[in-house]
């Protein structure tokens, strides 16, 4: 018989956290644990790394729980923004963050229909060979909902290089979208 | 327009997503390299010590509270076992004269009543010695030669007082007063045939509460227990490998116990007792163990060949992704639980001196033992315990031991010791197994009995 999972608010989550309730700790994981590793996999974290980023991102929302006001925010969209300062900091520390300088000479594309019929993992499998700067820009901008000025700030780069890391992004999409990747 | 099919199709669709992650991001798997808050536990320790300690003081003064009113219920009847004696026919210059009509009447509104002549003697020290000399005389001369058979030796009160005191100081059992009454008067024809002519009659009243503890008929009794207390444990994970013992004792740190028990104890009129309970255990261990980690860092552009020309002695370096194996020392802390649920079956013998009592018993038992936590495997890395010893985490075990227990009567029915148990387990582990799981404790307990 399954164990019945008793259902918390997440101000009552962050209580019985912080009170160091066991049970609660693992609804907490539990429920953020998909959102944490989409995150993850999204930002190429190595698999071998995985694990320690996740625990460590955990560590930090587990500690700073005190912070989370459950009146002014979501507790996803808090954690989402914990997950990123910590994947950036270690693309930063692992020299992996390389974005560079890039004259404004972009223009929008259009982008095709086959995005309609995309899924997450052939994305992520699509994107794998993307330069990380192309890909990180791109996620946050369109995935997690940051403006340019936001992920110009978070990445220590202009807004406007940040749009036409975008747009090159895009550019790289289109050209190497290919259909027998889509499900 | 397709602009906008992008910005709007992707967002909303494709990031919505949330991928499965894989069974080994579990979090039985992840929570030793989380930090988190911590329970407070010497606060709950503290907390649960203070509950239980407070729940038997209260069983305990409900007991005691119990018992002193039916202690006192019975002091009253003692009084009315044997109804005022009336229609002696006196005389003013006896020591018993008749008492006035209004004191008559009093006499009849309360058993209390019955001991008035005495009152009334008491005034008259001249007349009280006569009557001494006559009660002692005819007393020693007709009961004891009649009845000493029957009822051995006994103490002859002169005082209400006197009769009140020695029924607490011999700790007679209170319930057991209105039966020793009732023996004695058996008795009374014999005495009122000796001791009629010398006009003494009211002082056989008093005989009937005037018992020796001696003679209270000595036969078995039940006890009710309860009880709770510590328990100290020695090696619950022992292992055939000395390398994994070696690794696991200095882990298993810190231990806390706690044991909760009740039963039923019979003891036999020849001191010799048997009892059944049932008794809970639970030890916890936390486990602190250094986890070495092996971690794969991917460097970019990390010089992977270096070639150097023989005859220039130049060096070219060839550079590409180069995956480097970093190991990480990670503090893993887990509390490993054991729980008992114990019937035992204990036999022995008891020792009594006055209020104290020393008991010997042994006991033999089944359990159902629970575990859950962790252990290390042969390689030295953590395993969850329930995968390796038992699968269902789950087993019924045997036990044997014994000990020894001090008490002393609070009262007559109630009494308080302490227990000192040696519990050894029988192997319930695998024989194939890594781990045997044969815990030995030592438990010292406090408990109350209440005889029944």
């Amino acid at each position: 018989m399954s164990e019945q999972k008793k259902e918390y608010t997440e101000k009552q989550l962050k209580l019985a956290c912080l009170d160091g309730q066991l049970k609660a700790q693992r609804h907490l994981y539990e429920l953020l644990l998909p959102y944490v590793y989409t995150i993850c996999r999204k930002y190429f974290i190595p698999t071998a790394y995985q694990k320690d980023m996740i625990q460590d991102i955990f560590s930090e929302v587990f500690m700073k729980l005190d912070r989370f006001n459950p009146e002014k925010g979501v507790l996803k969209t808090w954690v989402r923004h914990i997950s990123i300062y910590r994947i950036i900091d270690y693309k930063r520390k692992n020299g992996k963050m390389q974005i560079l300088e890039i004259s404004p000479d972009f223009h929008e594309s259009t982008a095709p229909e086959i995005w309609k019929k995309l899924y997450l993992e052939d994305f992520l499998k699509l994107t794998k060979d993307m330069p990380e700067g192309y890909r990180t820009i791109f996620f946050l901008t369109q995935s997690e909902g940051y403006s340019h000025e936001e992920s110009g700030e978070l990445l220590g780069i202009s807004a406007q290089t940040s749009r036409s890391q975008l747009s090159r992004a895009k550019n790289w999409l289109r050209k190497n979208l290919q259909p027998e990747y889509i499900k | 327009m397709e602009q906008d099919n992008f910005d709007k199709e992707a967002p909303n669709r494709l990031f919505s997503e949330e991928l499965s992650p894989p069974a080994a991001f579990s979090w039985e798997n992840m929570e030793g390299g989380i930090q988190r808050p911590q329970r407070r536990r010497r606060r709950g320790l503290f907390y649960f010590t203070g509950c239980l300690g407070a729940l038997l003081l209260l069983i305990g003064i409900g007991l005691f509270g119990l018992f002193e009113n039916n202690h006192q219920q019975e002091k009253i009847a003692d009084n009315i076992i044997l109804p005022p004696i009336k229609n002696v026919e006196k005389t003013d210059s006896q020591p018993f004269a008749p008492i006035d009509n209004s004191i008559k009447e009093e006499q009849s509104a309360t058993a209390e009543n019955s001991f008035l002549p005495f009152q009334k003697l008491a005034h008259n020290q001249n007349e009280q010695a006569t009557f001494t000399e006559n009660f002692t005389e005819n007393f020693t001369e007709n009961f004891t030669e009649k009845s000493s058979n029957k009822l051995g030796e006994s103490n002859i009160s002169r005082d209400k007082e006197e009769v009140k005191k020695n029924v607490a100081t011999h700790k007679i059992s209170h319930s057991k007063v209105p039966h020793l009454a009732l023996e004695k008067i058996e008795a009374l024809p014999i005495l009122l045939n000796s001791l009629q002519s010398s006009e003494n009659i009211p002082f056989l009243q008093k005989l009937a509460i005037t018992e020796e503890r001696t003679t209270i008929k000595n036969s078995g009794k039940w006890q009710l227990m309860l009880g709770g207390g510590t328990s100290f444990v020695d090696n619950i994970y022992h292992s055939k490998s000395d390398a994994v013992n070696a690794a696991m004792q200095p882990a298993l740190s810190r231990p806390f116990a706690y044991t909760l028990s009740g039963g039923i104890i019979y003891q036999s009129p020849k001191n010799f007792f048997a009892g059944v309970g049932l008794r809970f255990v639970e030890h916890k261990n936390l486990f602190r163990y250094d986890q070495n980690e092996n971690r794969e860092i991917m460097v970019e552009n990390a010089v992977t060949q270096v070639t150097i020309n023989t005859f220039t002695g130049q060096e070219t370096e060839v550079r590409d992704t180069r995956i480097d194996t970093e190991i990480r020392v990670r503090d893993v802390q887990k509390v490993n639980r054991i729980r008992l649920w114990e019937i035992p079956l204990t036999a022995g013998y008891a020792f009594n001196f006055k209020d104290w009592q020393v008991r010997l018993n042994g006991e033999i038992g089944a359990a159902r033992m629970g575990v859950s936590g962790f252990v290390l495997n042969e390689n030295l890395q953590l395993v969850d315990a329930a995968n390796t010893l038992f699968p269902n985490q789950n087993r019924l075990a045997f036990f044997y031991g014994g000990g020894a227990e001090i008490n002393r009567s609070l009262t007559s029915r109630l009494s308080a010791g302490l227990n000192l148990r040696m519990v050894q387990y029988g192997n319930i582990g695998e024989k194939t197994g890594l781990y045997q799981v044969m815990p030995r404790r030592v438990g010292l307990s406090f408990a109350i009995k209440y005889n029944l």
